[in-house]
């Protein structure tokens, strides 16, 4: 880490921040703007009533008028009270935001995650790649994080360095002639404005320097965290019978147990001791300069004893702030090496969303899909999941596919719907290859119901319908369709009842059939002409499971079916049946064809069948 | 259990002395430095306040007396070296501090989440349990809440009253009407500030609800990349991200509500401010100008005035803090002290084979139900029994074996475990005793073994008889193929060189778990609902070995599997509908018969036509 920051140039780093910036706009626009104006703010009114009781303090020793006092006392009341309620104002459209700031990563995160290739998510490599930004951001709050509190909190700094130097430029003016001897001498000669200007150059330099420093530090103290923090978010909140019989709670406790007093956290400690005492030293020595020369200055009457006061003020403000500068820039450089990570995360290649074709949305329209010696393995892997599959089928068509565990059905139906592109040959939609198309458009003819399909936690027919404005009858028909209707007619609210609990408090349980069956309610809605059902019965009862394939029957008449299931009677409903063993496809036909033959099918078939004899 | 719709106003469940008490006794428990820390916090404080209101009269005083530039000189080193040595101590006070109350928090966050994962089952499918352990969450979310902030606020009083005895000694040498006019101007607006903090608590569960379907988006489903194919396929990644922007602009809406509040108050604050320095400006100008007072007087004056009215105001944002505090240490004590249900001390002596389970009567309803899940239930199994429970989805099946392990109570009737009720067994000792294959499993991202032994150590796990349950569960031959063996990690998104199981190898690891376990008592929920037909087979055919010398429960939707079960129960309309033999329930020609037949159709007819194609040839 150390090498690659060296290398890189201001100008390269501030590239980086800009695009990080410019993300940090769209997420969250107003924030940077009112916690920029809120850091401000917050010195603006100590910096009014400082250069206020010096003109008060100059005047009490001066000529002393009542008027004067009068005027300077009420400017110094009234002024903080519209500065103070000004801040307040800002303060308050930032603060709006301060809860929301820590999930906009993840929603952002989350949103380009879906618009990537699919492939890009099962691959290791990416998911250590996602899992890293999330847990730089977790353990440091750097990354896109960094940028929302960093920022504006450097501008704050930066508008305190300027206001603080050009308050405090008129101690450098000197008395005319004096005759003066010695330290005073010394003070009001160039010499002595030369020696400040070196001191402060030095404390900036040092600054700088403890600034990088630390941040290094603790940017390598935190690395250690991110493999135990994605650790803890797989033990986090977990319950089930399963934990609680076989005692599983022990192992989390552990980890937990782990996680309060970490050898990162310990050390970010260490290193908070170390540089406040470094930083005191450090800025001792320009605070005792310029106190000295002022109040020297004063003595010899160069300026008012008020002002003394105001510089004394602005000096110590002067110091901090430069402190602060160094600082805030030298973290947002730091940053710079998580902002990559993220970078190197949104710029995956997309290779999928190359095609330009528009599928033909007709109903009349005849599909036909075909697989011409198709290969698959997945990426990064030895193995052949798929191998020499050559196929065709047509719209109407009912396809079953069987195998054994393992056999590649699933790899399959990913090819199909485009998750994947074939590793050797090509898949052909209407003589086409299917990569020509656009994207959406071919995954828009398939509604499929994975084996892990997976729903939200929001209502039933936000997940039925999967959008804002919806047809409540028509989520009500398909949910009666998929063979939910028993239990939706006793749910209180009906299709607006939510699942879970994580979402909101209220929501009822599902069991795992129940839930199969929104899932298939789900691909009904779709309305699509491709249906691909993988396992979709696996957890229904035996009335549900033959309700659903013969309603299926009537309802996807007209569509293409593809299931996959271990229950082989639902091969029956099929006209054609495609078995696969270790990858290649074995067998082709219909059902007494097949289990008239020597081979997987019957095997299969006799395994399952002789129970129902 | 009768609810009220409308829920009466939350108030905290402990007083304010009670939960200090706790919470410093907390502290000493576990962060015993930081009430050191706190302690010396008063000294240093005391002195940067001193300092603050000295500095500026010292020295103007030694400029205005004109007796040379060495006092002036000797003025100045002596307040830099202080004033840096005071910063000094502050900052590493405030540093170490807030280090030890991080460690505080995150110490209350462990508490918490091992005492939800150590406290009863059914706790967690309680709403109100969940709304408590939201505001749990709270108290302990970071180490700025005020309950982690507390024992560093508390011991702050001390400085409170000394600063008010130093600045209240130098105003009264001017007038005792200050400080009354100063402790007047603060107190003006206490009752609106405590308003404020009461509507805050009342609203809290609002954007808590908000907050928590944020999080959901955000954390459970942002970072779970098993959403990816059903996105894509619906097309969801447009409206999910719709929907995270509405929730976030709801609960802007709901926190802007809250800072409308605050501003109401601060902003009557800065008025009193107003009217308060107003007055005592002309006053002082008024002395001033009489020549009763110089300009060092004055700036002490003032300076003594600001500081004091800062103390009254720091009094009541001290009231409020330890408050607010004290209401977020009695969430939490709450939602640690809940008590268990369950006998967590000693408890009868387990059965030593297998055992029977008796239910009488037994009804259940899950909390804020709207109806009982199983009624009026009773049966008895007896030692060494397989049962096979079916049923249609939703039947009640899975809250039915719930019951029989003690995870749920029933809201009526009585269960009895070997002819005992499951609380006069030690809980953990009663779970031991049996061993389950769950529909919503969970693995841990640890090895294969360990997760088949359910061990802490390695050391501790038995191989040859870990091998001899990956080899029933028929898991051998992939565990074998993968380069380490038994000690291949299991999740690949947390362990680079882990391996992702499929549906079906799942349910092999967890039956392999439950083998190691040899439990007396074996639930199997759809134990083969992911495994291909030759799999299944196999299970079925190993039943006998798997539940040899225990009692036994299969539920499946596959009802092949209840040939080898004794006993067949078919729950229905939330009872026990028909019992018996697959023979006897065939016989008695109702709803068992008629799921039977619904299934086998397929496979009979299939049969029927193989064989009139075998005789053909």
């Amino acid at each position: 880490m150390k090498e690659k920051n060296q290398k890189r140039t201001l100008r390269e780093d501030w590239n980086l921040l800009c695009r990080g910036i410019r993300i940090a706009m769209g997420l969250c626009p107003q924030f940077l703007g009112y916690d920029t104006a809120n850091n401000i703010m917050n010195f603006l009114p100590a910096y009014f009533s400082l250069y206020m009781s010096s003109r008060l303090v100059n005047e009490l020793a001066g000529k002393c008028r009542w008027e004067s006092l009068l005027i300077l006392a009420g400017i110094t009341v009234a002024g903080l009270f519209a500065l103070k309620c000004i801040r307040r104002a800002v303060e308050v459209r930032r603060n709006i935001w301060l809860d929301l700031i820590v999930r906009q990563e993840e929603i952002y995160m989350f949103d380009k995650q879906h618009g990537l290739e699919y492939e890009h998510l099962e691959n290791p490599e990416v998911t250590l790649l996602r899992e890293k930004i999330f847990a730089i951001m977790d353990a440091s709050g750097n990354g896109l994080m960094r940028i929302f509190w960093g920022f504006g909190t450097l501008m704050g700094d930066m508008a305190d360095l300027i206001l603080s130097a050009s308050l405090t430029f008129s101690i450098f003016r000197t008395a005319a002639d004096r005759e003066l001897t010695g330290f005073l001498a010394f003070v009001n000669s160039p010499y002595c404005n030369v020696l400040l200007v070196g001191i402060l150059l030095v404390h900036v330099a040092l600054s700088m320097h403890f600034s990088k420093e630390v941040m290094r530090k603790s940017m390598k103290a935190v690395e250690g965290l991110a493999e135990s923090n994605v650790f803890l978010q797989v033990m986090f909140n977990m319950h089930g019978e399963d934990i609680t019989i076989f005692n599983l709670k022990k192992f989390m406790m552990k980890e937990h147990e782990r996680r309060v007093k970490a050898p990162w956290i310990m050390e970010m400690d260490r290193i908070g001791v170390h540089y406040t005492v470094i930083d005191a030293v450090r800025e001792l020595f320009p605070g005792l300069a310029v106190f000295l020369v002022t109040a020297a200055k004063a003595f010899l009457g160069v300026f008012g004893i008020g002002n003394f006061i105001l510089y004394r003020g602005t000096v110590e403000r002067f110091v901090n702030a430069f402190s602060g500068v160094a600082k805030g820039v030298a973290s947002l450089r730091e940053n710079n090496e998580c902002l990559l990570e993220l970078y190197r995360f949104l710029d995956l290649p997309d290779d999928m969303y190359q095609g330009t074709l528009a599928v033909e949305k007709r109903d009349d329209i005849d599909y036909e899909i075909e697989f011409r010696d198709v290969s698959f393995r997945y990426p990064g892997t030895e193995t052949w999941v798929l191998r020499h599959v050559d196929m065709k089928f047509r719209i109407g068509d009912k396809l079953a596919i069987v195998g054994e565990n393992g056999s590649g059905k699933t790899t399959f139906i990913k090819l199909l719907c485009r998750l994947y592109d074939p590793t050797e040959g090509r898949i052909l939609l209407n003589g086409i290859d299917i990569t020509r198309y656009r994207y959406e458009e071919y995954l828009s003819l398939f509604s499929v119901v994975f084996q892990d399909y997976r729903l939200f936690q929001f209502s039933l027919a936000d997940n039925v319908a999967g959008a804002f404005d919806y047809d409540g009858e028509k989520v009500r028909k398909c949910l009666v369709q998929a063979g939910f209707g028993d239990r939706l007619a006793e749910l209180e609210k009906g299709i607006h009842t939510i699942l879970g609990r994580d979402y909101e408090n209220d929501g009822i349980d599902l069991s795992g059939g129940e839930e199969q069956k929104v899932a298939l309610a789900r691909a009904l809605y779709k309305d699509a002409p491709f249906v691909v059902l993988d396992e979709p019965t696996a957890a229904l009862d035996p009335i549900a499971e033959a309700a659903v394939y013969e309603n299926f029957q009537k309802t996807v008449e007209h569509k293409t079916a593809v299931f996959i299931s271990h229950r082989l009677s639902s091969c029956r409903f099929c006209d054609d049946i495609i078995v696969f063993d270790r990858g290649r496809l074995v067998q082709r036909g219909c059902h007494d064809v097949l289990e008239a033959q020597e081979g997987k099918y019957r095997q299969l078939w006799n395994a399952q069948a002789q129970y129902y004899t | 259990m009768k609810r009220k719709k409308k829920e009466p106003k939350r108030k905290p469940k402990y007083g304010m002395l009670s939960c200090v008490a706790y919470l410093y006794k907390l502290m000493w428990k576990y962060e015993r430095n930081l009430a050191f820390v706190a302690a010396g916090k008063i000294p240093v404080d005391l002195a940067a306040a001193a300092l603050a209101l000295y500095t500026p009269v010292l020295i103007l005083r030694a400029l205005e007396e004109s007796g040379g530039f060495s006092p002036v000189a000797i003025v100045s080193v002596g307040l830099v070296l202080a004033g840096t040595l005071s910063s000094l101590l502050r900052q590493l006070i405030s540093q170490k501090g807030e280090y030890m109350e991080l460690y505080l928090c995150s110490r209350m966050g462990v508490l918490l989440e091992c005492r939800r994962l150590d406290r009863d089952f059914e706790l967690d499918y309680d709403v109100e349990m969940k709304k408590l352990d939201e505001r749990a969450d709270g108290a302990a979310m970071n180490n700025h809440t005020r309950a982690v902030h507390f024992p560093m606020e508390f011991s702050l009083v001390v400085v409170i009253v000394l600063k008010f005895l130093l600045f209240g000694t130098v105003l009264t040498t001017l007038s005792p009407w200050v400080i009354l006019l100063i402790a007047v101007c603060s107190a003006v607006n206490m009752p609106l500030s405590a308003w404020e903090r009461k509507r805050n608590y009342e609203t809290q569960d609002n954007r808590n609800a908000l907050l928590k379907k944020i999080s959901y988006l955000a954390f459970k489903v942002g970072r779970d990349f098993r959403y990816g194919k059903d996105v894509r396929i619906y097309n969801l990644r447009g409206y999910l991200s719709l929907l995270a922007k509405k929730l976030t602009n709801d609960y802007a809406r709901e926190k802007k509500a809250v800072e409308r509040r605050v501003s109401v108050v601060q902003i009557a604050d800065f008025l009193v401010v107003l009217l308060r320095d107003g007055i005592m400006y002309a006053w002082l100008i008024s002395r001033a100008v009489a020549g009763e007072i110089d300009a060092s007087r004055f700036v002490l004056y003032f300076t003594a005035m600001t500081e004091l009215a800062e103390v009254m105001t720091g009094i009541r944002w001290w009231w409020s803090c330890v408050c607010e505090g004290a209401m977020q240490v009695s969430d939490f004590r709450e939602c640690l002290e809940f008590p268990d249900r369950m006998n967590r001390g000693e408890g009868i002596p387990l059965p030593s084979g297998a055992f029977s389970i008796t239910f009488r009567d037994v009804s259940y309803r899950y909390p804020e139900g709207e109806k009982d899940v199983l009624e009026h239930v009773s049966f008895e199994l007896r030692a060494g029994e397989k049962l096979a429970l079916v049923g249609l989805n939703g039947a009640g099946k899975t809250t039915l074996i719930r019951l029989m392990c003690g995870l749920l109570t029933p809201t009526e009737g009585e269960i009895l475990i070997d002819g005992h009720s499951p609380r006069e067994y030690n809980r953990e000792e009663l779970y031991s005793l049996f061993g389950l294959v769950p529909q919503d499993y969970h693995l841990l991202p640890f090895s294969i073994a360990r997760n088949v032994a359910c061990v802490e150590e390695e050391s501790e796990i038995d191989r040859s008889k870990l091998q001899s349950c990956l080899r029933q569960a028929g898991l051998e031959e992939k565990v074998g193929s993968l380069p380490l063996g038994a000690d291949t990690p299991l999740n690949r998104q947390i362990n680079p060189g882990g391996v992702e199981f499929s549906g079906g190898e799942t349910q092999k690891l967890l039956l392999a778990r439950l083998l190691y376990r040899k439990p007396k008592c074996i639930i199997l929920d759809e134990p083969t609902a992911a495994l291909d037909p030759i799999a299944e087979d196999r299970m079925y055919r190993q039943y006998n070995e798997i539940t040899d010398g225990a009692t036994s429960v299969f539920i499946s939707h596959r009802l092949a599997s209840t040939r080898f079960c004794d006993r067949i129960f078919l729950l229905d309309g939330a009872r026990i509908a028909e019992t018996g033999s697959h023979e006897e329930l065939m016989a008695a020609g109702k709803k068992y018969r008629e799921l039977f037949e619904v299934q086998s159709k397929y496979y009979k007819t299939g049969q029927e036509e193989s064989l009139a194609g075998e005789r053909r040839e």
